[in-house]
């Protein structure tokens, strides 16, 4: 390999990166925010109360619910997200449904896109409800006791007291976890799904320039990762109260001597 | 003779086999303000709690306006028998006037506008209205406590339980809290208060009961507990507050 390689591959292939980079951040955006939303869900029902005086029938759907939770959790954290893909694929075949014949509202993506979006989503719900979990374990129970004493209903207290604090204190990990899906992402190319892993693929193929190819993704996947990251800690330093700046780069006023 | 708006009668409730509050009766007439003293660990919150169906009580039975509380739905019943809290139980993620509005839209059902004028009633009441826009994060604590003060008086409640408001305040910090408190009971609010300042027992309320060991061991006015009653478990429970 040689320099000339990755100048080669970027004026002939630039439309692949782009095309690739575009997805990849289609795809971890959804993913993480949409992970998010039923992450919340998951959380719900993993702290659903079951307590003596509930009656039979409600015991019955809570502790199905809160079994399902459970289990899906532990199923989804505990196996490769790759794999996943794969007996989602294999598993829509089986049942007949075609993702190249599937291609919902925009057309520049192909179905297997909106497959990759199905699977990062689940997959990031699992890690989402944890982290949502944790966070509603971490409000003090006087606050919920407050909540109580007022007359709120134990969904008004989740609602309007619990989860907007858990989602503020959890703002750095589920910025992690977004960082996360910009590189994980990476493994739908099994499925075929066009991001940015798989588009420089082709480059690479067409041209034996493998070397230079996967060069130039590595420093796009640093670039992103890095702008999310540094775009995370602005709106954390927002949220802080303090003064919109760029990390890294603060102004700091010399201290002046003191007398 | 004012009516009798809350009234217990024979109360016990146990925790896992140990019994906390036992055999306790006593009615609260409107207007009335009642303190409840004695040691800690002697049952005094856990009643309070009881009252506002924290805790359902283990047997006896309390009635609110002639109605067992059990049969009130529960939001009904704590609109109307509010609480204040030692550690003050604020909603971080809302301001001062968002932690007194939050009940009155979702338990009471009033329009935005009307609740927070009636929120502001209050605060003006407590001496906050010009912190309405503050993070409970930077209140001091006699600040926090008046705010939930004001928080359960937004509600409109008959009766509101004061579960040690002072206790986990500063010295300094205190003689505000009293004061407001002092304020809504002479102004004819129901109250009853769990308190470890004597001072306020004797001062303000207009009955005293003294708990000791989940029992009702004395009751009376104040000046019956605190100058002329005999008992030598209530003597040596004053003796130790004046000296401590």
């Amino acid at each position: 390999m040689n320099s000339s390689d990755i100048s080669y591959l970027f004026s002939h292939y630039w439309s692949n990166f782009l095309y690739g980079t575009l997805s990849t951040i289609i795809l971890s955006i959804v993913g993480t925010f949409g992970g998010l939303l039923l992450g919340i869900f998951l959380a719900f029902a993993q702290r659903i109360a079951i307590k003596k005086n509930t009656k039979w029938y409600q015991k019955g759907w809570r502790y199905l619910l809160k079994g399902f939770a459970n289990f899906y959790s532990v199923l989804i954290r505990g196996t490769p997200m790759m794999v996943q893909a794969m007996i989602f694929k294999y598993g829509c075949q089986a049942l007949g449904v075609n993702w190249n014949s599937i291609a919902p509202g925009v057309e520049v993506f192909d179905g297997w896109f909106y497959a990759g979006i199905i699977v990062i989503t689940f997959n990031t719900a699992a890690y989402m409800g944890e982290i949502v979990k944790a966070g509603l374990n971490g409000i003090d129970r006087g606050q919920l006791e407050g909540a109580a004493a007022l007359g709120l209903s134990p969904f008004q207290t989740l609602f309007y007291v619990s989860l907007p604090q858990a989602l503020r204190n959890a703002i750095p990990t589920i910025g992690n976890e977004w960082v996360v899906n910009i590189k994980d992402s990476s493994v739908l190319n099994v499925i075929g799904v066009t991001e940015l892993y798989f588009m420089s693929g082709q480059a690479a193929n067409k041209n034996y320039m493998f070397m230079a190819s996967y060069l130039i993704i590595a420093l796009i996947y640093l670039i992103l990762t890095l702008l999310t990251s540094l775009l995370l800690k602005m709106a954390e330093r927002k949220m802080d109260g303090k003064k919109f700046s760029i990390p890294f780069f603060h102004y700091r006023p010399k201290k002046e001597a003191s007398v | 003779m004012s009516e009798t708006l809350l009234s217990l009668t024979h109360v016990s409730k146990t925790f896992d086999g140990t019994p906390v509050v036992k055999d306790v009766s006593f009615d609260v007439k409107k207007g009335e303000c009642i303190a409840i003293i004695g040691s800690s660990g002697s049952g005094k919150s856990t009643l309070l709690r009881c009252i506002n169906r924290l805790e359902d009580v283990t047997s006896g039975q309390i009635l609110y306006q002639n109605r067992d509380i059990l049969s009130y739905p529960e939001k009904e019943l704590r609109s109307k028998i509010s609480m204040v809290f030692q550690n003050f139980n604020l909603f971080n993620n809302l301001d001062v006037l968002g932690n007194c509005v939050i009940g009155q839209l979702h338990v009471l059902h009033r329009e935005k506008k009307e609740a927070e004028k009636i929120a502001m009633i209050h605060l003006q009441e407590v001496g906050l209205a010009e912190r309405a826009h503050a993070k409970i994060a930077v209140l001091s604590g006699g600040q926090k406590q008046r705010v939930a003060i004001a928080r359960s008086l937004s509600m409109d409640p008959d009766i509101i339980l004061f579960d040690e408001p002072t206790s986990a305040l500063d010295p300094e910090m205190v003689g505000e809290v009293l004061s407001v408190m002092k304020n809504l009971a002479e102004k004819g609010l129901t109250m009853i208060v769990v308190t470890h300042e004597m001072s306020f027992a004797e001062n303000v309320a207009d009955r005293v009961l003294f708990f000791d060991e989940g029992y009702i061991k004395e009751q009376g006015t104040p000046h019956f507990i605190f100058a002329e009653c005999a008992n030598p478990r209530l003597k040596t429970f004053l003796g130790h507050k004046e000296n401590g």
